[in-house]
């Protein structure tokens, strides 16, 4: 079998169905096959095909009981799932995670990571709340992977309580989950990559925010609030906000009310909902509409889950960690 | 000279093969050659550039598809499954690659797809050296050029 006489589309489709990891190695097959797989069409086919599914990345702390037989065994586990069925890779790290203290604590930081479309170029952006003095001011600063340099905002207009747990990109726009102080209520607001600016067009509706801060996410292709109940863990019911018209306010609709006896939401993955079990060891998923539950193979100590939804990719961002990490706001 | 409903169709090397229209129009080639030409429905078809073995092979798939897509019952969704996978796992790369550029030419996406993904199989997780060999790949980088793509990469080696 020679490569040669292979027509480009069909080798296109052969290697669409191979992870980043094989594709990288395959760079050095030959000169052909590392033209093609660093051509941008190529990258840009990759990035949007459909095999190259949402994956999971699933950290979990080691279980206290059973209690591990040698003392050092790993205390976090790291999985990555293509579907709840397959666990591709498991890597466990050997250490606990090093305690990150910030030096000067004057500032909230919010994380965003998104994707201008108009200028192809791929952006960081963090906000930051100053409090020095009893004065408090905002800023935002934004790393592009275009000029490789950061940039700074200042007066930055977004609301000074963000929650910390829920952002997503979405159409072009990092979307936070906040408390609007002037109209005292739960906000959604997002930032534009290409225009950089900061709008809240998409309150949410009153009955969602009925528990405090909604979560959002993306369910399938709609942007989504998430929110639930406090009390007793057995009690909790969750109920799935979904914008069925993006930037359409009216256009919110109470998908789903999960619960009581289910356990907490944690995030959303392609169509279905991830949450933990009432026992906190467990993650579930449930798949929408007919609720059927399915449990991932992995334990962990109560609530000791951190689950982070990401695609493979072959676009590369040319800055390096360790100058990454020189930039002020990071010391 | 094909009875009604069947289509004859012919391999590169004089071969005929007569066969049911309802598995000829898996392939969709086919499908609009005769959608748009009458004639092809009554004569032969030929097949470029595909010889019988090749032919014969592909006939065998679109058979047991084209049935499986009419009558569910007969054929359930993991009898072809197992189906798909005997007949990959039977084909030596030369029959395989040959496979692969007929699928295409006749655009039968649904085999295309499985032969892809064998292919795909097959390289997965294998060093450059190994998949030189096997796919019979000249290697035209000079070893420091190789030293260099391994320096980018060092995660993926």
């Amino acid at each position: 079998m020679d490569h040669h006489h292979l027509p480009e589309d069909v080798l296109i489709e052969i290697l669409l169905r191979l992870p980043v990891k094989s594709l990288v190695r395959l760079e050095r097959v030959c000169k052909s096959w590392r033209a093609l797989i660093k051509s941008p069409r190529f990258i840009a086919i990759h990035l949007s095909h459909a095999k190259n599914n949402d994956r999971l990345l699933i950290k979990r702390t080691r279980t206290l009981y059973p209690r591990p037989k040698r003392e050092e065994e790993p205390f976090f586990y790291l999985s990555i799932h293509s579907n709840i069925e397959s666990d591709s890779s498991t890597s466990a790290l050997s250490a606990p995670e090093k305690i990150y203290t910030p030096e000067r604590c004057i500032f909230v930081q919010r994380i965003g990571f998104g994707y201008d479309s108009n200028k192809d170029d791929y952006k960081v952006v963090t906000l930051i709340v100053i409090f020095h003095l009893g004065r408090r001011s905002k800023k935002l600063e934004i790393y592009s992977s275009r000029t490789d340099s950061w940039r700074q905002i200042d007066n930055a207009a977004f609301p000074d309580m963000v929650y910390s747990r829920s952002s997503v990109f979405f159409k072009g726009s990092f979307h936070w989950s906040a408390y609007d102080e002037a109209k005292r209520r739960p906000t959604v607001f997002s930032l534009h990559m290409s225009d950089e600016v900061f709008r809240d067009i998409i309150e949410p509706p009153t009955d969602a925010c009925a528990y405090g801060f909604p979560g959002i996410d993306v369910l399938g292709e709609s942007l989504a609030l998430i929110s639930w109940s406090i009390g007793p863990i057995e009690q909790v019911t969750f109920e799935i906000w979904v914008m069925e018209e993006y930037g359409v306010v009216e256009s919110w609709t109470k998908k789903y009310c999960i619960g009581p006896g289910f356990g907490e939401p944690l995030a959303c993955w392609k169509n279905e909902l991830l949450f933990y079990s009432q026992c906190g060891c467990w993650l579930l998923l449930c798949s929408f509409p007919d609720k059927e539950i399915r449990k991932f193979d992995v334990c962990a100590q109560h609530r000791q889950f951190s689950v982070v939804v990401y695609k493979e990719s072959l676009v590369s961002i040319k800055r390096s960690g360790a100058e990454f990490q020189q930039h002020e706001g990071w010391s | 000279m094909a009875s009604k409903g069947n289509l004859t169709l012919k391999s590169c090397n004089g071969k005929e093969f007569i066969v049911e229209e309802k598995v000829a129009v898996m392939s969709t080639t086919i499908k609009n050659m005769v959608d748009v030409d009458d004639s092809f429905a009554q004569g032969v078809i030929p097949i470029i550039g595909v010889d019988g073995k090749i032919l014969a092979k592909l006939i065998e798939y679109c058979k047991e598809h084209a049935e499986a897509d009419e009558d569910e019952e007969v054929k359930s969704e993991e009898y072809l499954k197992k189906f798909d996978e005997k007949f990959v796992d039977e084909l030596n790369l030369n029959d395989l690659y040959d496979l692969l550029k007929a699928s295409n030419y006749l655009e039968i996406t649904k085999l295309l797809n499985l032969l892809c993904q064998k292919v795909a199989s097959m390289i997965k997780g294998k060093k450059p050296e190994e998949i030189r060999r096997i796919f019979n790949i000249k290697n035209d980088f000079t070893p420091e050029e190789e030293e260099e793509i391994n320096r980018q990469n060092p995660w993926a080696f």
